[in-house]
């Protein structure tokens, strides 16, 4: 039970990732590689405070989210001059970056050895170390992001940006700031990604850059083309087979140093049928550019 | 003072010279042509304006604000429009959103109004609404706006590209050959089109292949050649300048050989 619960947590932050980034991808259309770059963000920023400074972790949710979402905001700007391809390979470059100076700048993050002992959330004295009760968390967390992000995307804001995915001079040519609104969505799109890396980190109460690989920003990107790019729905199917599938292995009793290679490969399998079979995605109208 | 001025304009590629030392100036509530053979620098004078091109040297002023250096989305505010060679209409929003898209807003646009969800921006996009369905029926396809725009005819695109760009509400329209590949009933209601939008009190510019439809509906030709104008008058003293059917058709034959 504790085991299912646990996947359970572990399938909402990646619905919160997917959810994020399909703004950027699905609705907007920016091909963004560097996803896991801005959860890097929100989990060591909410964790450092916690950890040296003894913020509460719900005080360092937002600001690890603010980081973050700053963070959004400095890789937007290439992104104002790049496209397709090229923005794609700028954002894995700043992936790249930031996974590279959490491992190595060892007087903060402590490098390698990562930062054990993060404090878990806690309301009122009573501390969320139930798994149900951080169930129940990840939940509400994973509404709201939902909740928000349809708004977001289903109103004139969001008929910009999908104006933007669909035909970016053209959307200039009717008045629109393309420029501003890049940044925001990339800026939007962080913030969320920085939350769940914040309730990552408070989840696991140990975190090490071998979380935020660029491995880990291709698996989000590929929930969010699995599940289908534009669809908020999409997002939680995407990001839920793509968490719960490769746990089903180890029922089939694989030792894990197969099932972890299997994992991979089962992803690239799937990747490959659906690309074949259905490029839009489960529940996605539009195809991957 | 002039409605809309160019002046001076020149823009360069890669030592290429595009536009020459361009001047000319719109009065307004006219329809006006500009024509000239293929690369002679038309559709670089759109980009230029517009703002999608930087002028190399320049100027560009309506109601003697100078625009030329904005971005393209100021300009667009500034009240000038333009369509498109090749169409660019969003292939997968339907049509009434490709006219919403181009509706101002006063507050919906914002991103809070968006998080909120405002009584006013849910106020703004129902008067928008109304506002995007009058513009399509004005060019007859009212019957089409839940369609998507990829789901179209090439020449309702062209149409609706048109309703869109009376969306925006600009004083000034430039149309980039309004009606390339359009049928024979099609360019009749294109060019009954472009008259109602002067009747409305729109300056138009347009730039045009097909001469029927230049001496139909233009008041004044301006013709370009290698990135300068090298004549400007009405339909029937273009039709006559000797220079403007040498650049254009070529040199009349000696009648003697």
């Amino acid at each position: 039970m504790e085991y299912l619960l646990h996947i359970l947590v572990i399938a909402g932050i990646y619905i919160i990732l997917t959810l994020s980034l399909n703004l950027i991808l699905g609705y907007t259309g920016l091909p963004a590689l560097g996803h896991a770059a801005f959860s890097c963000v929100g989990a060591y920023v909410s964790a450092l405070l916690a950890l040296n400074y003894g913020i509460s972790p719900w005080i360092g949710l937002l600001i690890g989210a603010i980081a973050a979402s700053l963070m959004g905001g400095v890789i937007a700007f290439p992104s104002l001059r790049l496209k397709g391809d090229y923005l794609a390979l700028a954002t894995f470059g700043f992936a790249v970056i930031v996974y590279s100076i959490a491992k190595n700048w060892v007087a903060v993050t402590r490098g390698p050895l990562g930062l054990p002992g993060i404090p878990t959330f806690s309301i009122g004295g009573f501390q969320l170390s139930s798994i149900w009760s951080y169930l129940i968390l990840v939940a509400l967390l994973v509404a709201l992001t939902a909740f928000l992000l349809n708004r977001v995307a289903n109103s004139p804001f969001g008929r910009i940006l999908k104006g933007i995915r669909e035909d970016e001079i053209a959307t200039e040519s009717l008045g629109k700031n393309v420029n501003r609104h890049k940044v925001l969505v990339f800026m939007i799109g962080a913030f969320f990604a920085g939350i769940a890396g914040s309730l990552y980190a408070h989840y696991i109460t140990f975190i090490d850059p071998s979380s935020f690989t660029i491995m880990e920003s291709i698996t989000i990107l590929l929930m969010v083309v699995f599940g289908g790019m534009g669809s908020i729905k999409g997002s939680f199917v995407g990001a839920a087979i793509l968490v719960i599938l490769p746990e089903m292995l180890r029922f089939l009793g694989m030792p894990s140093s197969i099932a972890a290679p299997m994992r991979q490969m089962i992803y690239g399998l799937l990747l490959l049928l659906l690309m074949l079979k259905r490029p839009q995605g489960i529940l996605g109208r539009y195809r991957f550019r | 003072m002039a409605f809309f001025e160019v002046k001076n304009l020149s823009k360069d590629f890669d030592g290429v010279r595009a536009i020459d030392d361009l001047s000319f100036e719109l009065n307004k509530g006219q329809i006006t042509a500009l024509i000239g053979p293929n690369g002679a620098g038309k559709t670089t004078v759109f980009n230029v304006i517009t703002g999608f091109l930087r002028p190399g040297r320049g100027d560009v002023r309506i109601n003697s604000r100078r625009i030329s250096g904005l971005p393209p989305y100021k300009i667009a505010r500034m009240g000038i429009g333009r369509t498109f060679q090749n169409i660019r209409l969003f292939p997968k929003l339907t049509v009434l959103e490709n006219l919403m898209l181009a509706l101002k807003y006063d507050t919906g646009e914002r991103l809070t109004s968006a998080l909120l969800r405002t009584k006013r921006m849910i106020r703004e996009d129902a008067e928008n609404k109304s506002i995007a369905i009058d513009h399509l029926k004005k060019v007859g396809l009212e019957h089409k706006q839940d369609a998507l725009g990829q789901e179209l005819s090439h020449g309702q695109r062209r149409l609706v590209e048109i309703a869109r760009l009376l969306a925006l509400n600009p004083q000034l329209l430039l149309l980039d050959e309004p009606t390339a590949g359009l049928f024979p009933e099609m360019v009749t209601e294109m060019k009954r089109l472009i008259k109602q939008l002067k009747e409305e009190g729109k300056t138009i510019l347009f730039i045009e292949h097909d001469m029927k439809v230049v001496m139909d509906i233009a008041e004044r030709i301006l013709v370009l050649n290698y990135g300068k104008i090298i004549a400007d008058g009405s339909p029937s003293e273009i039709q006559n300048n000797d220079e403007v059917i040498t650049a254009y058709l070529g040199r009349r034959r000696s009648v003697a050989s």
